[in-house]
C-alpha cells in the first residue's frame, strides 16, 4: 500500500477544519489569510509560513488525498473539479477544466511544466510596464520551483498517444520536443487528471501545503470565500460560508478570518469574482476583464492499431512550431500537445450520437487525440473574456469566439490532421459536429478549407484559465502591480494565474509557481520588517 | 438587408423568448435550485427517450437489461445535477421544463409525446437542435449530449465494448 502523508500528518495533529462539519460559526485570526490552495495559494502558503508568519488557508473544495484517488472519472470529476468538470463560458460554447479541491488544479493537472516563454515576458515588459520581469530575473525563481517540485526531463518512452505527435511532426518538418514534468518516482499510470494515487505528482497537495501544515498553518476546506470586508485602503476580514456535500449546497456555519494581509489565490474566474463580490475599488474597470483560456481544438485520429491513450504519462511531447511561426501579436499561434483518452472525457468530447458516436467509442483503443492550445491575449482582436457575477454572486465568464480565433482554429485543425496522417492515421476527425472524418490528408485539406468553423459546432475546450486580475505597472491597465499587490488596497495581494495580463502560451503551472514565489518572498520580507 | 432567412430566424427566436418568458418565470433569477432526483423523476419520460436516441446501439436490445441501463443513466444524471451550482441547476430545470410543454418543444423541433417516442424522430429532433444556428437550441443539444453520454460511460459496466480495461490495480 502507498502511504498517504497528508492523512498521516493529520493524525499527528496538523490543523485542518472541514467547514462542512462545523456545528457553529468559527472565527480565525492569522498574519496572512490565503484564499485558494492551488498553484498560487500553495506556493504562497509555503513561502510565507517558512518565515514564521501565521497562515490560514481557505479552500472551497474538499480535502481529498492519495488514498481517496481511485482513478475513476465518476468520482474525480464531481469531487475534484469546478462544476463537476463541466464549467462553461456564458454562452456554453467552451468547456473549462479547472480544479476545485485542496491543491487546486495542481491536484488534477497533467504535470506539464514550462517556464514562461521569453516572447510572453517581453510582451508584458513592453505592453504592461512590467520591466523587472526579464528572463534572467525570472530564471532564478523558476529554478527554485523546479527544484522543490522535482521538475525535470521525462526520460521514459512516450506512450503511443504522444508518440504520434513526435513521429508525425518529424515527417512533416514540425519540431516536437519533450515536456518536463513535476513528478518523483512516477509509475507512468496515466491518471494524473483524477488525482495521483501514488503521490508521485509533486502538486501543491503533496509538497507546499503539507510543508505549511507542518509549520502550524491552518487549512479550512469546504469554506466558500464570500467577501472581503474593507474600509479605506485596508481589508479587515474575510467572510466565508461553509459548504455541505460535495457540490455547491450551503451549510449552516459561517467562517470569519481576520488577518494583517490577505492573499487572493482562487484562480482565474474565482479570484476576480471574490473581488467583484467584495466591491473593492476598481476605478478603471479592469477587474474581471482580459480573462484568457488558451481556447483549444481537438483532433482525433483512428490509427488502425493499439494506442490506449488512457495509459502512460498523459502529456510528454509538444510542439511550439506554430507559436514561433509568427510574431506573438500577429495571427494567433497555437501549441500542439496530446490529451489522454478516458471514457467519460472522450464520450463528451467526440461528436455525433447513436451509431456514429458508438463507432467512435468502440474504436477508443486505437484513437489518438491531439489538441491545439491557442495563445490568446496578444492581439487587439484577442481581448479575452470578462468575469461577471450572476444574481446569486456565482461567477460566469463571458468569452466570445471571433474570426481571429477561428482563423487559428482552421490552421490548427489542418496542422493536426497533417501530422496525424503523416504518423500513419487511417482516419482523422477534427472535432466539429459537421465533420464525420477524413480518410487522407488531401481529403482533410479540401474538407477543412471549405468548412466555416463556428461556435458550438466546433468543439472548443480549455484547461488553462488566466487573467481577470491583471498585473500592470499602471493602475489604469491592471488590478495589481508586478508584485501582485492590489493597486488600491494596501494589505491585499493576488497570487495566482489571474494576474497574468495575457495568456502564457504554455501550460501555466510553472509560471504561477515562479511568479508567486518571487512575490510571496517580497511580501514576507515586508511583513517581517513590519 | 432583411432576407427571408433572417426574418425566420428572428421569428423563431422571438417566439422562443416569449415562450420562455411565459413558461419559465424563474429564468435567470435566484431562488431554490431544483434537486437532481426531483428533476429526473419529473422528466423521466423525456430523459428516457433522449437517452435511447443518443445511445442507440450502445444499449442492449429492448427489455429489462436495457431498462436497467437507462435507469442507471438517469440516476447518474441526477447525481451530476446535484453537484452543479444552483444557477446551472436552474438552467437545466428550465430546459427540462421547456421540453415538457408540447407547444414549447414543438417550437424547438419536436411536437410528439415522450412516452413511447420513436427513436428516429427523437434523433431527427436532436440533430435539428445541434445543427440550428440558434444558441439556445445548440446549448440544449450539448447539455443533453454531455449529460447522457458522460453518465453512461462513467459506469464501468459499459467499458467492455470500448476496450477500456479500467484503472490499473495498485499493489
Amino acid at each position: 500500500m502507498f502511504v498517504d502523508p497528508i492523512k498521516e500528518g493529520l493524525a499527528k495533529g496538523w490543523l485542518h477544519i472541514d467547514a462542512s462539519q462545523l456545528g457553529k460559526d468559527a472565527v480565525l485570526e492569522a498574519d496572512v489569510c490565503i484564499i485558494g490552495t492551488g498553484a498560487g495559494g500553495g506556493i504562497a502558503a509555503d513561502v510565507l509560513s517558512s518565515t514564521g508568519l501565521k497562515v490560514v488557508m481557505i479552500e472551497e473544495g474538499m480535502l481529498k488525498t492519495s488514498s481517496d484517488f481511485r482513478m475513476l472519472e465518476s468520482e474525480a470529476y464531481p469531487t475534484l473539479y469546478q462544476e463537476s468538470a463541466s464549467r462553461k463560458t456564458a454562452d456554453k460554447a467552451i468547456n473549462i477544466l479547472q480544479g476545485r479541491t485542496v491543491g487546486g488544479s495542481t491536484t488534477v493537472n497533467w504535470t506539464s511544466s514550462f517556464r514562461t516563454p521569453a516572447a510572453t515576458l517581453k510582451h508584458w515588459r513592453e505592453r504592461f510596464g512590467l520591466t523587472d520581469l526579464t528572463d534572467e530575473h525570472m530564471a532564478g525563481w523558476f529554478k527554485l520551483a523546479e527544484q522543490l517540485l522535482s521538475i525535470a526531463d521525462w526520460t521514459v518512452p512516450a506512450n503511443e498517444n504522444n508518440s504520434v505527435l513526435e513521429r508525425g511532426g518529424q515527417k512533416v518538418g514540425v519540431k516536437v520536443e519533450r515536456i518536463r514534468r513535476n513528478v518523483k518516482g512516477c509509475y507512468n499510470l496515466g491518471y494524473c487528471g483524477m488525482g495521483c494515487p501514488t503521490n508521485a505528482k509533486q502538486s501543491m497537495l503533496t509538497t507546499t501545503i503539507p510543508a505549511a501544515l507542518a509549520r502550524g498553518a491552518v487549512l479550512v476546506s469546504r469554506a466558500r470565500a464570500d467577501r472581503l470586508l474593507w474600509q479605506g485602503s485596508r481589508v479587515s476580514a474575510l467572510e466565508c460560508t461553509a459548504m455541505r456535500g460535495s457540490g455547491y449546497d450551503e451549510g449552516a456555519a459561517r467562517v470569519r478570518v481576520t488577518a494583517k494581509h490577505f492573499v487572493v489565490a482562487g484562480g482565474a474566474i474565482n479570484s476576480p469574482a471574490l473581488l467583484l463580490r467584495s466591491k473593492v475599488p476598481d476605478p478603471y474597470g479592469r477587474l474581471g476583464r482580459r480573462t484568457f483560456l488558451h481556447p483549444s481544438l481537438i483532433s482525433g485520429a483512428e490509427m488502425g492499431g493499439k494506442v490506449e491513450g488512457w495509459s502512460g504519462a498523459p502529456q510528454t511531447m509538444y510542439s511550439d512550431h506554430f507559436l514561433d511561426a509568427q510574431p506573438v501579436d500577429g495571427p494567433m499561434g497555437f501549441k500542439l500537445e496530446a490529451a489522454p483518452v478516458h471514457p467519460v472525457l472522450y464520450a463528451i468530447s467526440v461528436n455525433g450520437m447513436a451509431e456514429h458516436h458508438r463507432m467512435r467509442i468502440t474504436n477508443m483503443t486505437s484513437t489518438q487525440v491531439m489538441i491545439a492550445l491557442c495563445r490568446d491575449g496578444f492581439h487587439p482582436e484577442s481581448e479575452g473574456g470578462t468575469v461577471k457575477l450572476l444574481a446569486d454572486g456565482f461567477p460566469q465568464l463571458d468569452y466570445g469566439l471571433n474570426r481571429y480565433f477561428f482563423d487559428a482554429a482552421k490552421r490548427a485543425f489542418l496542422a493536426m490532421a497533417e501530422i496525424q496522417f503523416a504518423a500513419g492515421a487511417k482516419e482523422v476527425f477534427p472535432v466539429d459536429e459537421r465533420i464525420d472524418g477524413y480518410r487522407n490528408w488531401a481529403e482533410a485539406k479540401a474538407g477543412l478549407d471549405r468548412l466555416d468553423l463556428r461556435p458550438f459546432s466546433t468543439r472548443v475546450a480549455s484547461a488553462h484559465v488566466m487573467g481577470g486580475c491583471a498585473m500592470a505597472a499602471s493602475d489604469k491597465d491592471g488590478v495589481v502591480n508586478g508584485f501582485g499587490r492590489h493597486h488600491q488596497i494596501e494589505n491585499l495581494s493576488v497570487m495566482d494565474g489571474s494576474v497574468f495580463p495575457t495568456s502564457i502560451g504554455a501550460n501555466p503551472q510553472l509560471s504561477i509557481y515562479g511568479l508567486t514565489w518571487r512575490n510571496a518572498a517580497r511580501l514576507a520580507g515586508e511583513m517581517r520588517r513590519g | 438587408m432583411w432576407t427571408r432567412r433572417r426574418v425566420i430566424f428572428v421569428g423563431v427566436t422571438g417566439a422562443l423568448a416569449a415562450g420562455a418568458a411565459v413558461v419559465l418565470p424563474r429564468l435567470r433569477t435566484s431562488g431554490a435550485a431544483p434537486a437532481g432526483a426531483g428533476l429526473v423523476v419529473n422528466h423521466s419520460d423525456m430523459l428516457r427517450a433522449v437517452a435511447l436516441a443518443l445511445l442507440g446501439p450502445a444499449l442492449a436490445a429492448a427489455g429489462p437489461p436495457r431498462d436497467a441501463q437507462i435507469d442507471s443513466v438517469l440516476k447518474a444524471c441526477a447525481a451530476l445535477i446535484d453537484n452543479l451550482p444552483a444557477s446551472t441547476r436552474r438552467e437545466i430545470g428550465d430546459l427540462f421544463g421547456l421540453l415538457a410543454i408540447k407547444p414549447a418543444r414543438a417550437l424547438l423541433g419536436y411536437g410528439g409525446d415522450w412516452p413511447g417516442a420513436d427513436d428516429k424522430a427523437v434523433n431527427v429532433f436532436l440533430a435539428g437542435l445541434r445543427e440550428s444556428s440558434i444558441g439556445l437550441k445548440q446549448q440544449a443539444y450539448f447539455a443533453l449530449h454531455d449529460m447522457v453520454l458522460g453518465s453512461f460511460y462513467a459506469d464501468s459496466a459499459t467499458w467492455g465494448a470500448t476496450g477500456y480495461p479500467g484503472p490499473p490495480k495498485l499493489a
